[in-house]
C-alpha cells in the first residue's frame, strides 16, 4: 500500500525535531509524524513552519499542499526534484509541440474522462433516475474524440460531455442537494461546493504523483500551458475527478452522511464548514485505499497508485512511444 | 504490514529508540510505537536498532503482514493509531 497523506486542521505550529516533523498546536498539544511514513501533507489550518522543516520534507521528498481561507486550494511547496531527466522534458515538450502527438494523448485522456464519467450515470442509472439518454450522449461525444483535429474541437468535446454529465447530478444527488449549473469562483450551491473542494483534492493528488516522476507538471496536452499553473495536472484530474471526487460526494450525499448544515452560505458563495471538510476528506482518503484487481499490472493496487501508475504510463509513451493508458474504469 | 515496536531500556537510552522510531512510526505511548511500513522500512529500522544495541537495552518489534490479522480496540482517552488527521 502506498504512504498514507496526513492532514494537518489544526492551528500551530510546524517545526523539526530530532529528525523528524513535530506539530504543537494551540491548543497545547504537541504531536509528531512519521516523516519517513508520510506521502503528502496538507495544511488546512493556520500553520507556521520555518525553513529547517521544509528542508526536512525537502529530504523526504514529502510535497506540502496548502489550503487557505475557507480551505481554498493556496498552493504546493513541492521538494526539490528527485527524478530528474533532461530527456523526459525534452521529449515531453516534443510531444506537446507535435500536433499529431499532442492530440494523441489528448484523445486518450478525454476518451478515458469522458469513459469514466459515464461509468457513474450507469452506476446511477435506474437507481437514482432514468439517465440513459445522458449515458448514449457520452458515448457518442466519446466516439467522436477520435475524430477532433484540434486541442480546441477536443476541448469542446470535452465541454459537451461534462455539461451532459453534471446535467445529471441533480437527480443523482439525494435532495435536498441540488445542482443546476457548475459554478466556482466561488461554488453558488452546496453541491457545488463540495465538488470544488473534492476537485480540489484530486488536484493535489496528481501533483503528487506527477512529481514523483521526471515529467514536468507545467506542459499539458489537453489545457493549454500558461503561467502559474500545472496543466498536467489538471490533464490527470480530469480523468480522475469522476472516480475519485464525484463518486465520494454521490457515496456521502446520498448515504446522508454529508447535509446542508455542513456547509455555509457567506458573502453569496457557499462552502463547507470545518467539519463537513472532515467528513469528506475522510471518506476520500479512504477511496485513495481502495484496491482493485489491475489487469496489466496482476495485483491489487489502490486509487492511489492507480493515479501514479497513469503518470508512469504518460511519461513511458512520452519517452518510448509505448500505448498510453489513460485510466478508464474496469470494475 | 503493520509493526508494532515496543522497548525497554535504561531511562537515560529511550532518546536514542524514540528518535530513530519517531521518524518512521506513530508514537503511541511511553515506549509503543504503531505503524505501516514497507518492507524495506522495516529492515531499515532493525539495522539501525541493531546498531545501536547495548546489553542493556529490550527491544520487540512485532510485524503482521496481513492487515485481516489485525485489529484493536480502544480504552480510556487513547488517541485512533494511524489516523490522518491532527
Amino acid at each position: 500500500m502506498p504512504k498514507p497523506n496526513h492532514h494537518i486542521f489544526a492551528d500551530g505550529e510546524l517545526s523539526r525535531n530530532e529528525g523528524t516533523l513535530r506539530i504543537d498546536t494551540l491548543d497545547g498539544d504537541t504531536e509528531y509524524l512519521p516523516v519517513e511514513s508520510v506521502d503528502s501533507l496538507y495544511l488546512h489550518g493556520q500553520i507556521d513552519f520555518n525553513t529547517r522543516s521544509l528542508g526536512l520534507l525537502n529530504e523526504h521528498n514529502v510535497p506540502l499542499h496548502v489550503f487557505g481561507w475557507k480551505d481554498y486550494y493556496r498552493g504546493s511547496y513541492l521538494p526539490k526534484r528527485g527524478q530528474v531527466s533532461g530527456n523526459t522534458i525534452v521529449e515531453q515538450v516534443r510531444a506537446y509541440d507535435n500536433l499529431e502527438r499532442r492530440l494523441q494523448i489528448g484523445h486518450k485522456i478525454i476518451e478515458a474522462s469522458i469513459h469514466n464519467m459515464r461509468a457513474n450515470l450507469r452506476y446511477y442509472d435506474g437507481r437514482r433516475g432514468n439517465f440513459s439518454s445522458a449515458v448514449n450522449e457520452l458515448e457518442e461525444l466519446k466516439q467522436t474524440v477520435a475524430s477532433t483535429a484540434s486541442i480546441d474541437d477536443l476541448r469542446a468535446v470535452e465541454g459537451n460531455a461534462r455539461k451532459a454529465y453534471y446535467a445529471c447530478f441533480d437527480d443523482i444527488l439525494r435532495d435536498p442537494f441540488t445542482l443546476q449549473k457548475r459554478e466556482y469562483n466561488p461554488p453558488s450551491n452546496e453541491a457545488n461546493a463540495a465538488i470544488s473542494f473534492l476537485n480540489s483534492m484530486v488536484y493535489t493528488t496528481s501533483v503528487s504523483a506527477i512529481r514523483k516522476t521526471a515529467l514536468d507538471p507545467t506542459v499539458g496536452f489537453v489545457h493549454e500551458p500558461g503561467e502559474r499553473r500545472f496543466t498536467l495536472s489538471l490533464d490527470i484530474a480530469d480523468i480522475f475527478k469522476p472516480i475519485l471526487a464525484d463518486r465520494v460526494l454521490f457515496r456521502l450525499v446520498n448515504r446522508q452522511q454529508l447535509s446542508i448544515s455542513d456547509f455555509e452560505d457567506e458573502l453569496k458563495g457557499s462552502l463547507l464548514t470545518e467539519s463537513g471538510r472532515m467528513t469528506v476528506l475522510e471518506a476520500y482518503e479512504k477511496t485513495l485505499d481502495e484496491t482493485i484487481e489491475h489487469p496489466r499490472l496482476n495485483r491489487k493496487v489502490s486509487f492511489k497508485t492507480l493515479v501514479q501508475t497513469d503518470v508512469y504510463s504518460l511519461k513511458k509513451h512520452v519517452l518510448t512511444g509505448e500505448p498510453y493508458h489513460a485510466t478508464e474504469r474496469w470494475w | 504490514m503493520h509493526v508494532i515496536v515496543v522497548y525497554d531500556v535504561p531511562a537515560d537510552r529511550t532518546h536514542v529508540y524514540r528518535k530513530l522510531l519517531r521518524r518512521r512510526l506513530e508514537h503511541l505511548q511511553q515506549s509503543v510505537f504503531f505503524g505501516e511500513l514497507t518492507e524495506g522500512q522495516v529492515t531499515e529500522m532493525k539495522n539501525e536498532i541493531k546498531n545501536k544495541l547495548t546489553p542493556d537495552d529490550a527491544i520487540v518489534v512485532f510485524e503482521s503482514t496481513n492487515p485481516a490479522h489485525f485489529d484493536y480496540s480502544l480504552f480510556g482517552s487513547s488517541d485512533e493509531p494511524g489516523s490522518r488527521f491532527t
